[in-house]
């Protein structure tokens, strides 16, 4: 009985056959990747000058902007089109939040940012992603420039410097040695002053993103369970963020850094979690080590993907008033990915509907959540369950998000929508501007409708 | 921790009786008159003398008279009281005969050596594989890794034998001390020695490197696709870093715990390289044992390789709670 | 992106895609749905094209094949000489023999080495050299090298065959009881997998000869008796991989899923379990046929495998270990078994490393 139902399933394979690559077709893809993964490695590693990769902001109220964004993966089966002409820019000190289905492109776009997709299959094709950072400014040697702590009067002080015994050194002529007395911050840390620099990150050298990476951006992952190094302890993977981008800094005032940072996200006994190793922790624990960590380098831009999806939905609760309290702390933004709308609803400012690698919907939280335009965010409001709703039945989106591999021109939610007009079926539909932030992507939209 | 170790310990033991079972009904499947036989044999050829004590003594130790529950309980008991026998070959006990302190020895530098040069070649050669994965470098040592297991040890032996020594005349053909010569200074018997210990040691290191560089590389390739490699690249962290400190760590845990479960090897033997450059190692001496059917030599190696390989996997265990934080012995 | 490409790739890789594809079509009605723009990989084509991705496998498959061919067809195309007949056509024999001088004979400081020409009558043309007699020359019996090259093929190869698939089948059946009844059974099993990994294989095989020796086997079964027996203690490996693989499956979610169903054990068995163990039982056996061979060959090379007149790689090698001549200036004796062996081996494991690759669901590429 039950082989016989095994060899029709086989019979029905050869049905089906129409859906599979041929052969010749499987050669083609893999010349033509091979090809292109080529070109676009070796224009990664060229030599650039500043020129080609500083820039500066269309808007300078924004901290990211990101521009026709166009992210691939070129895989076996063709190339897989993650995020495709992805624009949106995140003000300061805001959250932008970006929603969608799993699969759609939102964290492709959030390791974009990051310069974090791994090659030579995962490559950004095209676009920029503008992002304002705040570096230390440096010297023709390339040593960042102290700031000098000063008197009333404005005037820098200066100490004498001593010998090991307690001594007052001196010059030739006997005046004492003086040194400027450089500002140390709460952990005991030298400042240096800082300037602001342009960099559009899809063109910057990676020797350079080393810079950017943990220090001006610095990201939070969807899984504590897994993202911390087992072998280390919190403490040294602490530490190694301070050690790395703060100049001067050395063991003693890392660790101090490092307790205020586990101090800063809520962690009650900072002394034992700081020496402890990450399978002694829960997942709540972790993720907030993991946010410290985030917080280490006084970051301007925390990208969270999906920083509360595996936790439990009380420890997600404090993990999100934590990112809102820090929003006010940090001085700078939050780039916050996530399916749950409930989440985006708490915590965004401006929300940015994906789907299939495109964004169709973007525009403030207000906005999206009291008038979504497109069907498919109409959708996905609906299919958050509530208690108010009186209907019995949860709402569902029929279908499931495309494969982005050779996608049409039409748009790509027509499959499974439930307004479709006669013009779904021509060009995919433009961005509409529909309020001064609201952009829509659908011909419900339109200026002939 | 204690608690764990004797469990482990109670628990080898029953396999090793378990493994002395087997070994001791294999041998009794040997006709009673060929084992007469055979010892007569041996010992004509060793010294022409047979002693008829010999044979008794033989008969009496492995119960070779009664039957088979009878004999492996006469057996047992004498092995409990430390009589494994005697050699037919040399008329010695077998326990003098296999820890030999220069069989032993030879055995012992030839793998040390060896082992040392397969981790210090081995793991670079498995980082850089799996850092270039798909690279020609990957292929490379891949093939490398396929052609080590793939070599017969005997040809491979022979091999070099006939191109360094026969042809080249690099090395001595076989053998340990240049016989007849009398050595200026200890220098040149070491450099000697060296000489003469040189092919061996090359053949084993290429013949059990594969295997090593194999683990390196794919330990290396899994740590590096894991979520933590991410993390440490988000901050900022340089590649080099990323991997000689975060992935190097994870990467080594289950070869270092390899080490340890390799320290009982060390002492095992490598039965057909020293046979084909003709060392005076624990192994040629076994393969000869066991080629001419010295029964008690048989039994007693066999029965002490599988002691080895019991404490290597229980040292390598134990070792895993040294090196992995997450690992807790209970 | 990592997971993106996972999900992407586990996504083409259910049978659940299949069915969505297929009812996506119906669907629709005629209009142009968007999934028929999708084309995948089908799963069997995907593993082909990892499996020929690597330059290696397709190296290994031409070495294997050239191997068979060469053993198989070999003698009947080239059949001048048989398996074990020596050539007494008689020859004259011109021969250098170098003889070690006396003692008087060596003047200070100097050295001579000196040789002895011999020209002798031979009945059997041993230690011939390559000709168009005999293509790769004769043994110090006198038998064809090439010919006996081609019929140890075909007993090398052979006996590796059927000892992996006894040994497979040892495995699969032990682990498999041990995995489906759990319990006291699995618990049994294992402890005998425990004691029987820890015989080493080389003396155990060492041993099962000498015992086979004393009961006096004949030579012609000998060597088949021999791996036959050895399969009763190398199962062990493969029937770990088994039961790891059956109790893995157990836990999994589509298992408890398929049992919640009620889908009856046999459609089980063939929907879920066979297609998850069979890549890993095909890479393992690939394996260890290559293993297989190195240890025929090495017990044929210490005489206790295939004997002597029968051909087999190993046995042809062994001459030189009791003929130090033989060594030095025939490596035409030796050296070519020597090479098929390797070729043997590194064919499967080329061959067994590309398929691992390939079947492995969590390939990158």
């Amino acid at each position: 009985m039950d082989i016989k139902k095994i060899f029709k399933k086989g019979e029905n394979k050869t049905k089906s056959d129409k859906h599979y690559l041929s052969g010749k077709e499987v050669r083609e893809i893999a010349k033509a990747n091979s090809k292109e993964m080529r070109r676009l490695e070796k224009e990664k590693n060229r030599k650039r000058p500043e020129s080609e990769y500083v820039t500066s902001m269309r808007d300078d109220g924004n901290i990211l902007e990101i521009e026709d964004l166009h992210s691939y993966f070129f895989t076996d089966q063709g190339v897989v089109k993650a995020v495709n002409g992805v624009s949106f820019d995140i003000p300061l000190n805001s959250t932008v939040g970006v929603v969608g289905e799993s699969g759609c492109g939102k964290s492709v776009t959030s390791m974009s940012v990051m310069r974090l997709l791994q090659g030579p299959t995962g490559q950004i094709v095209n676009g920029a992603i503008r992002f304002k950072a705040n570096d230390f400014k440096r010297d023709k040697n390339g040593e960042p420039i102290p700031v000098y702590e000063k008197d009333e009067n404005g005037d820098i002080i200066y100490d004498k410097v001593l010998d090991k015994d307690g001594n007052v050194k001196t010059d030739k002529d006997g005046k004492p040695l003086l040194k400027p007395r450089q500002k140390k911050d709460s952990a005991g840390l030298g400042v240096y002053e800082k300037e602001e620099k342009v960099f559009d990150i899809a063109k910057t050298p990676i020797h350079e993103m080393y810079r950017i990476r943990g220090r001006q951006m610095a990201m939070v992952f969807q899984e504590p369970m897994t993202s911390l190094n087992p072998v280390f302890t919190i403490g040294n993977q602490l530490d190694e963020v301070t050690l790395l981008h703060i100049p001067g800094a050395d063991k003693a005032s890392a660790k101090a850094r490092s307790l205020q940072m586990l101090e800063m996200v809520g962690i009650a006994m900072p002394d034992r979690v700081y020496a402890s190793y990450p399978h002694e922790l829960s997942g709540g624990m972790r993720q907030r080590v993991m946010i410290a960590m985030a917080l280490a380098g006084e970051p301007r831009l925390i990208i969270a993907d999906e920083p509360t999806t595996a936790l439990d939905v009380t420890i997600q609760a404090q993990i999100l008033e934590l990112f809102n309290d820090l929003k006010t702390r940090i001085n700078g933004s939050i780039l916050l990915i996530t399916h749950d709308l409930g989440v985006i609803a708490e915590m965004a400012d401006y929300v940015v509907v994906m789907y299939a690698g495109r964004i169709i919907e973007k525009g403030t939280a207000m906005e999206i959540f009291h008038n979504p335009l497109h069907p498919y965010t109409q959708g996905l409001q609906k299919s958050k369950p509530t208690m108010k709703s009186s209907e019995n039945e949860l709402f569902n989106i029929p279908g499931n998000v495309p494969n982005p591999i050779n996608m049409p021109d039409n748009c790509y939610f027509k499959e499974r929508c439930s307004k479709c007009v006669k013009k779904c079926s021509g060009d995919y539909p433009e961005m509409i501007q529909v309020s001064p932030t609201h952009f829509v992507a659908c011909h419900l939209y339109g200026k002939e409708n | 921790m204690l608690k764990y170790i004797l469990k482990r310990l109670g628990v080898s033991i029953l396999i090793l009786f378990g493994v002395s079972v087997i070994l001791y009904v294999l041998l009794r499947c040997m006709p009673v008159d060929f084992v007469r036989n055979r010892i007569m044999e041996l010992q004509e050829k060793a010294d022409g003398a047979v002693s008829e004590e010999l044979v008794k003594k033989m008969y009496e130790t492995y119960g070779l008279d009664g039957n088979i529950f009878e004999g492996y309980y006469s057996w047992f008991t004498h092995v409990l009281r430390g009589d494994f026998g005697t050699s037919f070959i040399s008329s010695r006990p077998v326990i003098s005969e296999i820890f030999n302190a220069d069989r032993m020895g030879t055995s012992f530098f030839v793998a040390a050596i060896a082992t040392v040069f397969e981790f210090l070649i081995a793991i670079p050669l498995g980082i850089t594989a799996a850092t270039h994965q798909y690279s020609i470098r990957d292929y490379l040592v891949t093939i490398l890794v396929l052609i080590g297991i793939s070599l017969p040890s005997f040809f491979f032996g022979q091999m070099l034998k006939d191109i360094f020594a026969n042809k080249l005349q690099w090395f001595p053909v076989s053998g340990m001390k240049r016989a007849g010569w009398k050595f200026p200074n200890k220098f040149a018997e070491f450099i000697d020695y060296a000489k003469h210990m040189f092919l061996p040691i090359f053949t084993v290191i290429i013949l059990s490197i594969g295997p090593r560089m194999r683990m390196t590389r794919t330990n290396m390739l899994e740590v590096l696709n894991s979520d933590y490699i991410r993390t440490a690249r988000a901050k900022g962290l340089r590649e080099g870093k990323v991997i000689y400190k975060h992935a190097f760590r994870n990467t080594m845990i289950p070869i270092v715990t390899g080490l340890a479960g390799l320290i009982p090897s060390l002492f095992s033997g490598a039965m057909i390289t020293e046979s084909v450059f003709d060392l005076t190692g624990i192994g040629s001496y076994a393969l000869k044992a066991m080629t001419e059917g010295d029964i008690p030599v048989i039994m007693t190696y066999n029965m002490f390789l599988a002691a080895l390989s019991v404490l290597g996997v229980l040292l390598a265990d134990l070792m895993y709670a040294v090196v992995d934080p997450r690992v807790k012995l209970a | 992106m990592q997971e993106e490409e996972n999900k992407i790739k586990e996504f083409e890789e259910t049978e659940a895609v299949k069915e969505t594809v297929e009812s996506a079509v119906v669907d629709t009605d005629g209009e142009k749905p968007l999934d028929k723009n999708l084309k995948l990989m089908s799963p069997t084509r995907m593993v082909i094209r990892r499996f020929f991705r690597s330059k290696l496998s397709i190296v290994g498959l031409v070495m294997l094949i050239s191997l068979i061919v060469f053993c198989w067809l070999g003698p009947v195309v080239y059949n001048r000489w048989s398996e074990t007949e020596t050539d007494s056509n008689g020859v004259l024999k011109y021969t250098w023999y170098t003889v070690s001088p006396d003692e008087g004979d060596i003047d200070e400081g100097e050295f001579y080495q000196f040789y002895q020409y011999i020209v002798t009558r031979k009945d059997v043309d041993t230690l011939a050299a390559p000709s168009a007699d005999h293509l790769l020359g004769t043994d110090d019996k006198g038998m064809d090298i090439f010919t006996r090259l081609m019929y140890g093929g075909r007993l090398s190869l052979t006996i590796s065959f059927l000892a992996v698939f006894l040994t497979s089948a040892f495995g699969i059946v032990m682990g498999g009881i041990a995995g489906y009844y759990g319990g006291i059974v699995d618990n049994i099993i294992m402890r005998l997998c425990d004691v029987l990994m820890c015989l080493p294989t080389l003396p155990l095989m060492l041993i099962i000869g000498t015992v086979l020796d004393s009961n006096g086997v004949d030579s012609k079964y000998y060597i088949y008796l021999l791996m036959g027996l050895l399969s009763l203690f190398s199962w062990p490996g493969m029937a770990r991989l088994v039961r790891g693989q059956i109790l893995f499956l157990r836990e999994q979610e589509y298992m408890v899923a398929a049992e919640a169903m009620g889908y009856s054990t046999v459609r089980k068995i063939f929907k879920h379990l066979i297609p998850n163990i069979l890549p890993q039982i095909l890479v393992s056996m690939t394996l260890s046929l290559g293993s297989m061979i190195l240890y025929e060959s090495t017990l044929s090379y210490l005489n206790l495998g295939v004997k002597i007149p029968l051909a087999s790689w190993g046995t042809m090698v062994e001459v030189i270990s009791h003929d130090v001549n033989i060594l030095k200036y025939n490596f035409n004796v030796w050296g070519p078994p020597g090479f098929c062996i390797i070729i043997a081996v590194l064919g499967f494991n080329f061959i067994g490393d590309g398929l691992r690759d390939a079947l492995d669901p969590k390939q990158r590429r």
